[in-house]
């Protein structure tokens, strides 16, 4: 039974004594509802003429296109055909859409003025909930990590057109399990892609794509590895799990992975991390309704946002620093914290 | 899992969802791979005898056409 607490909480320096203290956190800057099922995915994006926009997947198929200025949904795009939207990603050029469904398809949708239209899909072979991951370089060739046909499989395609770059399948030892999360990644010293998998022995490897071979290893958790957050700046990242820990870890010299040190939290189970892009603010959502903030170079607290009434699936953070969380309870509550100065 | 908390007047109401809760939080969790990889093997297996796949015989069909329709 999740720990109750009372209400969200925001951990700020007494100015008196310079202890920590429990100050009641701001509510959410707006909620919004209207997406009729859980939430599960969400992502933001620019929309035409500089208006932001929020993209939520629900557990119904749904795609809601949320408007943040109207605090509406300005489209709705049902292509997974009653089947959970688990990921959503906008391409860099252009207006166009990813999305994963739980009916193993990755669809393709082209969002140009009013169109709402999938032009392309791919097939995806793992019944499981990993979520793709795109390292995008230039719209006629960019990467797409999906969970391969075999069980312990990653496969790399290279799109669009869909053709295989590297199917990373661990030796028959290592029994890793299923890939739970999975990040692809260039660093700026290489042109190699490199990408970061967490798999469900609680274990992270980090691979070499092209090579097709592990690089690097280590063990992070003893539950299945659900989420992870890479911070590509300072070659640092976080991952969360089924247990009660998170995971900071580091790449040294971008190849070898090194477990930098745990953070306990109240209750176990994170859905979801995100690193703001600024890389100042690190979230979680968790399992006990709650959504955690963090400070991402120290790892201090910050806040404990206690609004939802089910499991927070997914976080989401904005160019501008506003943070997005979807839940079970089928809002999505939308804060301003720390504004990046 | 994504049970509402409700707080019922009733303390009989309450007790009986903190039993609920408790029940499912003692589950025992089996992990992804062992999960789909049995529900596969299951459906796989049963796909024969599954009537929606293979159909039910006229013969044993209790709802089949006795008389074809005639219109007049």
């Amino acid at each position: 039974m999740p720990v109750p607490s009372r209400g969200a909480r925001l951990l700020t320096p007494s100015p008196s004594t310079g202890e920590r203290m429990a100050a009641p956190a701001p509510d959410p800057q707006f909620v919004l509802r209207g997406a009729r099922s859980a939430v599960h995915a969400l992502h933001f994006c620019d929309g035409a003429q500089g208006r932001p926009l929020l993209l939520s997947g629900s557990l119904h198929g749904l795609v809601h296109v949320w408007s943040l200025q109207t605090r509406r949904p300005l489209a709705t795009l049902d292509g997974h055909g009653g089947q959970c939207v688990t990921w959503l990603h906008t391409l860099p050029w252009g207006p166009q859409l990813l999305s994963q469904g739980r009916d193993l398809k990755l669809c393709l949708w082209d969002l140009e003025e009013g169109r709402n239209a999938v032009v392309d899909t791919v097939c995806l072979e793992s019944v499981g909930f990993c979520r793709a991951s795109v390292l995008a370089e230039a719209p006629r060739r960019w990467m797409l990590a999906v969970p391969g046909r075999g069980s312990d499989e990653v496969q790399v395609l290279e799109l669009p057109s869909k053709t295989s770059v590297s199917c990373l399948k661990p030796a028959a030892g290592a029994r890793l399990g299923m890939p739970m999360c999975l990040q692809l990644w260039q660093a700026e010293s290489s042109p190699r892609p490199l990408l970061l998998a967490g798999y469900e022995d609680g274990s992270l490897a980090l691979w070499d794509v092209s090579a097709r071979k592990v690089c690097s290893r280590v063990a992070c958790h003893s539950e299945p590895v659900m989420g992870l957050a890479l911070d590509p700046r300072r070659a640092r990242g976080v991952s969360g799990s089924a247990e009660k820990a998170l995971a900071v870890w580091s790449l040294e010299g971008q190849q070898a992975l090194q477990v930098c040190g745990t953070h306990e939290l109240t209750n176990p189970g994170i859905a979801d991390l995100k690193i703001r892009p600024d890389s100042k603010i690190l979230a979680t959502a968790g399992w006990d309704h709650r959504v955690r903030v963090f400070q991402w170079r120290t790892m201090r607290p910050l806040a404990v946002l206690a609004f939802h009434s089910a499991t927070v699936h997914c976080v989401a953070f904005d160019a501008a620093g506003l943070l997005a969380a979807g839940s079970g309870d089928q809002r999505i509550s939308v804060w301003s914290l720390y504004p990046p100065t | 899992m994504s049970s509402k908390v409700t707080i019922g007047s009733d303390i009989g109401q309450a007790r009986r969802a903190v039993e609920q809760l408790r029940m499912e939080a003692g589950i025992d969790r089996v992990k992804v791979s062992k999960a789909a990889g049995d529900l596969l093997q299951f459906c796989t297996e049963q796909a024969k005898s599954d009537p929606f796949l293979v159909g039910i015989p006229a013969a044993t069909n209790p709802f089949k056409e006795k008389k074809p329709c005639a219109i007049l």
